[in-house]
């Protein structure tokens, strides 16, 4: 009776670890896509609205999904303050504050971090183009993304049984 | 105007530099910056520098120069970091900022269509002037600007810098929350350069009243057509008349129902006749007043104020502004 109970926690603790490892890159595809939807919020407002970056982070941190909308009432919030603070600082230091426990690769994280670094167009269009750029690198990682998911989700899940399997016969 | 509000012009770097000659803010007329060149301040109808320590100085050894970084750093700052949505206003040569204070920019201009002002690259010279709103000066000449409860369709003449745009915003701001006079009216403002409201990102930094409504940096002649489709003022403002199309929408406001407060370039009455556009206007008397400013002293004054038939009001005597 006892070995089976072991078995059948052996066997949960390692499907749930792969289903951990699974969800976990869910849950970066899911990211990637709030980001995409974010930039191209940015692009829009930056062409039609042709608001300023503070605004359009005041803009953010209204609709948007958590973490992101603290880390923008947080850059909107110290702009406003005026403390002769650059934007681009301000946007990097919430940026790593708030992106930090979120599943992102690093490369990930960086393409939303350099985003203020080129505020200096004076045309909505090539500053809004710059913003295209950025969106077209994030658009490849959520396709590759994807596509890794797809691949590697049954692979880890297979991966996970049989390893319960293999553990629960060399316990035995 | 606060010290606080001069500082908030520069980046974080070059806020130790100005700590000192902001708090003379009061005073501060003018800040000018020019890549490789002294930083002149005008304090008081003098021209100053800043010295290296932040302070003031005539010596020009003692002076502090500008750099291309700072002069990039202060446009970006008081962009807040987006060029792009400042685009128009660097394409005009100047820009608003919050308090009024108004930016005016240089550079190398991008032409389009060989004539047509594109955008300014390379902004290498800023000349920061300090708004300071002044209240009040309009309101010896207020009673002379009803006729019963009705606001009389009035013209500002003034040669530059005699305080025309003041007048003005003093008297929008008059008639719009009203007065011993007469009631506060709706009025609606077209303020092409920004100068009369001030306005920063839409919201108007000076005070024009409670019943203003601000159409700002559009041209006159389709702001006033514009207000008056949508806002339904009962007075239309606007800043300096200066061809005949200004004068022809102003001409089509006026049988609205909208009474008419407009400003002109002028020494006096006569030079405002000889004016080509003007002559029809003033033949056919659509103006009630003319109110007429000028210097003494080197002081703004009221020197005049003229009914439809060009002639003196009776009562008035030339006032201080």
């Amino acid at each position: 009776m006892l070995r089976m109970v072991g078995i059948l926690l052996l066997m949960t603790g390692c499907i749930g670890l792969g289903y951990h490892t699974v969800s976990e890159e869910k849950q970066r595809i899911r990211e990637l896509r709030e980001i995409r939807h974010m930039m191209l919020r940015i692009q829009s407002e930056m062409t039609y609205g042709k608001r300023t970056l503070p605004e359009i982070c005041n803009l953010l941190a209204e609709n948007g999904e958590e973490p992101y909308r603290t880390i923008f009432r947080r850059i909107f919030q110290k702009a406003e303050e005026n403390d002769g603070a650059t934007l681009e600082r301000i946007w990097m230091e919430e940026m790593e504050n708030g992106l930090r426990n979120l599943p992102l690769k690093r490369e990930e994280k960086t393409i939303l971090k350099n985003l203020s670094g080129c505020n200096g167009i004076a045309d909505e269009n090539m500053q809004a183009a710059g913003v295209g750029q950025s969106l077209d690198v994030l658009t490849r990682q959520i396709d590759r993304a994807e596509t890794e998911y797809e691949n590697k989700s049954r692979v880890i899940m297979s991966i996970s049984v049989t390893a319960g399997l293999f553990l629960s016969i060399l316990l035995l | 105007m606060s010290k606080e509000e001069i500082l908030h012009i520069f980046p974080d770097f070059m806020r130790e530099k100005w700590k000192q000659a902001a708090a003379y803010a009061q005073q501060l007329q003018e800040i000018r910056l020019r890549v490789g060149q002294p930083v002149t301040v005008l304090l008081n109808n003098q021209e100053w520098f800043l010295s290296q320590d932040g302070g003031w100085t005539k010596n020009i050894a003692e002076a502090s120069y500008s750099s291309e970084k700072e002069l990039e750093a202060v446009l970006a700052h008081v962009c807040h970091y987006s060029l792009y949505a400042f685009a128009d206003e660097i394409r005009q040569g100047f820009l608003t900022i919050p308090g009024g204070h108004r930016i005016g920019l240089s550079g190398q201009v991008i032409l389009e269509n060989r004539n047509t002002v594109r955008n300014i690259k390379h902004i290498r010279y800023l000349n920061i002037r300090i708004a300071h709103e002044i209240k009040g000066v309009s309101d010896q000449a207020l009673p002379y600007l009803y006729r019963g409860d009705e606001v009389l369709n009035t013209l500002i003449i003034s040669p530059p810098g005699c305080g025309k745009t003041t007048m003005l915003r003093d008297l929008v701001r008059n008639f719009s929350n009203g007065s011993i006079y007469g009631r506060g009216r709706n009025v609606g403002l077209v303020d092409e350069r920004s100068e009369i409201a001030g306005s920063f990102l839409g919201v108007a930094q000076n005070d024009i009243g409670i019943r203003t409504d601000v159409m700002d940096s559009c041209p006159k002649q389709e702001g006033m057509m514009m207000l008056i489709r949508s806002m339904a003022p009962d007075i239309l403002a606007v800043d300096e008349l200066g061809n005949l199309g200004d004068v022809e929408a102003m001409c089509q406001a006026v049988p609205c129902g909208c009474r008419m407060l407009a400003t002109i370039h002028g020494g006096s009455l006569e030079e405002v006749s000889r004016k080509s556009y003007m002559q029809d206007v003033i033949k056919e008397a659509v103006f009630d007043r003319y109110l007429l400013l000028g210097k003494k002293n080197n002081k703004c004054i009221i020197k005049g104020i003229f009914d439809e038939e060009r002639k003196l009001c009776s009562g008035w005597s030339e006032s201080c502004c």
